[in-house]
C-alpha cells in the first residue's frame, strides 16, 4: 500500500531534501563532465540520470511514512463510539445544509423587504407542503385514494388510520435430541429439582389457577419438551409505524 | 424501576423451548434466562452516560420466562469481569451496517 500512494503523499520536507540532493549531484557532475570527451559525454549523462532517479526513489522510500492525521484518526473510531455513541451524531453536515436551505434559499426568494419574516415564512411553507406530501404517500400506501379535496380528506382521515397489529414471535430450529423435561435437564446440566422448582415458580406467578402446570415432580419430569434454537422477535423500526426489524436471538 | 432502563431488565438467553401440559392440552413457549442486574440502580454513568449491568454471584442460574416477555435483543459491550455496558446510543440496524 505504501508504494502505491508513495508519489501522492511525499512530504514537502522530503521533496525539498530530494531537490537539494539532486542539485548538488548535478553541480558535481557538471564539473567532472567538463573533462570528458564530447563523444562519451552523452552516454555518461544517461548513466547519471538513471543513478539520480534511483537515489531519488531510495530517499523517498526511506523518508516517507503514513503517520499523518487522516490515517491515524480511524484507529480511535471504536473508542469514540464506546464513549460518545455513533459518529454521524456529531456531524456538522446537517447544520451546514440547514444554513443553505433555510436561510440562503429563503433570502434569494424574498423581495429583500422585511427579510427575516419572509425567510421564516418561506421555510414554514415548504415544511408544511413536505409534511402533506408525506401524509399523502402514507395514505396511498395503505390503499386510500384521496379525492380532489385533498386537504379536507387528510384532516378527516389522519386520526382514524389505525396502526397495524404487532406481529408475534416465532420459534425456529427444532432439535430432535430430547423429548421430555428429564432430557432437558441432561442437555443443559441442570438438576431436576432446580428445573421443577422453576417450572412451579413460573406457573404460580404467571398462570391463572385453573391453568397451572402440575406441581408433582414425577409428573413434571415426564412432560413433553421441544427444544428450539432461534427466536425471531419483530421490533418496530425507529420512527416507523409499520416497518419491523427482526431481532434473531 | 431499574433507573434509565425504565422497567426493562437484561438477561442472558440460555434455552428456548416449548413444554406441553398434557392434562390441559396446552403448549407453553418458554425461555430459560440468566438475569443480569443493573449497576448503580440503573443510573447512567457520569463518564460514558451508559447503564452498566452485571452478572451477580448470588443470582439464580436459571429463570423461566414466557417468550412473550422478551422485548428484543440488546447490544452489550464487555466492561471488565462479568460486567457489560448497555449500548443505548446506536441501534442494532446501524451497528450491523457499520461493523
Amino acid at each position: 500500500m505504501k508504494n502505491i500512494f508513495l508519489e501522492f503523499q511525499v512530504s514537502k520536507r522530503t521533496r525539498a531534501k530530494v531537490d537539494k540532493q539532486r542539485k548538488e549531484l548535478r553541480h558535481q557532475r557538471a564539473q567532472s563532465n567538463m573533462r570528458v570527451a564530447p563523444s562519451k559525454r552523452r552516454r555518461r549523462l544517461e548513466d547519471d540520470r538513471d543513478e539520480e532517479n534511483e537515489l531519488r526513489m531510495d530517499m523517498i522510500h526511506t523518508e516517507s511514512h503514513f503517520n499523518f492525521v487522516k490515517m491515524h484518526l480511524p484507529s480511535h473510531f471504536s473508542d469514540h463510539i464506546r464513549q460518545f455513541g455513533n459518529i454521524p451524531m456529531y456531524s456538522t453536515d446537517f447544520g451546514e445544509l440547514a444554513h443553505k436551505e433555510q436561510i440562503k434559499d429563503g433570502w434569494r426568494r424574498s423581495n429583500k423587504n422585511d427579510v427575516e419574516r419572509q425567510i421564516l415564512h418561506s421555510y414554514g411553507r415548504q415544511h408544511a407542503i413536505r409534511m402533506r406530501l408525506l401524509n399523502l404517500n402514507s395514505l396511498r400506501r395503505r390503499g386510500a385514494n384521496p379525492g380532489d379535496d385533498v386537504l379536507g380528506y387528510l384532516d378527516k382521515t389522519t386520526s382514524t388510520v389505525s396502526t397495524p397489529a404487532p406481529r408475534g414471535r416465532i420459534l425456529k430450529g427444532r432439535r430432535d435430541d430430547l423429548s421430555d423435561v428429564l432430557d432437558f435437564c441432561k442437555v443443559f446440566g441442570i438438576s431436576l429439582d432446580r428445573i421443577c422448582l422453576e417450572l412451579i415458580r413460573y406457573s404460580q406467578h404467571n398462570l391463572p389457577t385453573e391453568r397451572r402446570l402440575p406441581e408433582e415432580p414425577a409428573i413434571l419430569q415426564l412432560l413433553p419438551v421441544e427444544l428450539l434454537t432461534q427466536l425471531e422477535i419483530p421490533v418496530l423500526a425507529f420512527q416507523e409505524t409499520d416497518v419491523y426489524d427482526i431481532h434473531r436471538a | 424501576m431499574y433507573g434509565a432502563l425504565r422497567g426493562r431488565l437484561l438477561a442472558k438467553l440460555v434455552a428456548l423451548f416449548k413444554i406441553m401440559d398434557c392434562s390441559q392440552d396446552t403448549v407453553r413457549r418458554l425461555a430459560g434466562v440468566q438475569m443480569l442486574s443493573p449497576v448503580n440502580s440503573g443510573r447512567p454513568s457520569d463518564i460514558h452516560s451508559l447503564v452498566m449491568v452485571q452478572l451477580r454471584e448470588d443470582a439464580r442460574e436459571f429463570t423461566l420466562v414466557d417468550i412473550g416477555t422478551i422485548l428484543g435483543l440488546a447490544h452489550l459491550i464487555p466492561e471488565g469481569d462479568r460486567r457489560w455496558l448497555v449500548n443505548s446510543r446506536i441501534d442494532l440496524r446501524t451497528f450491523n451496517k457499520i461493523y
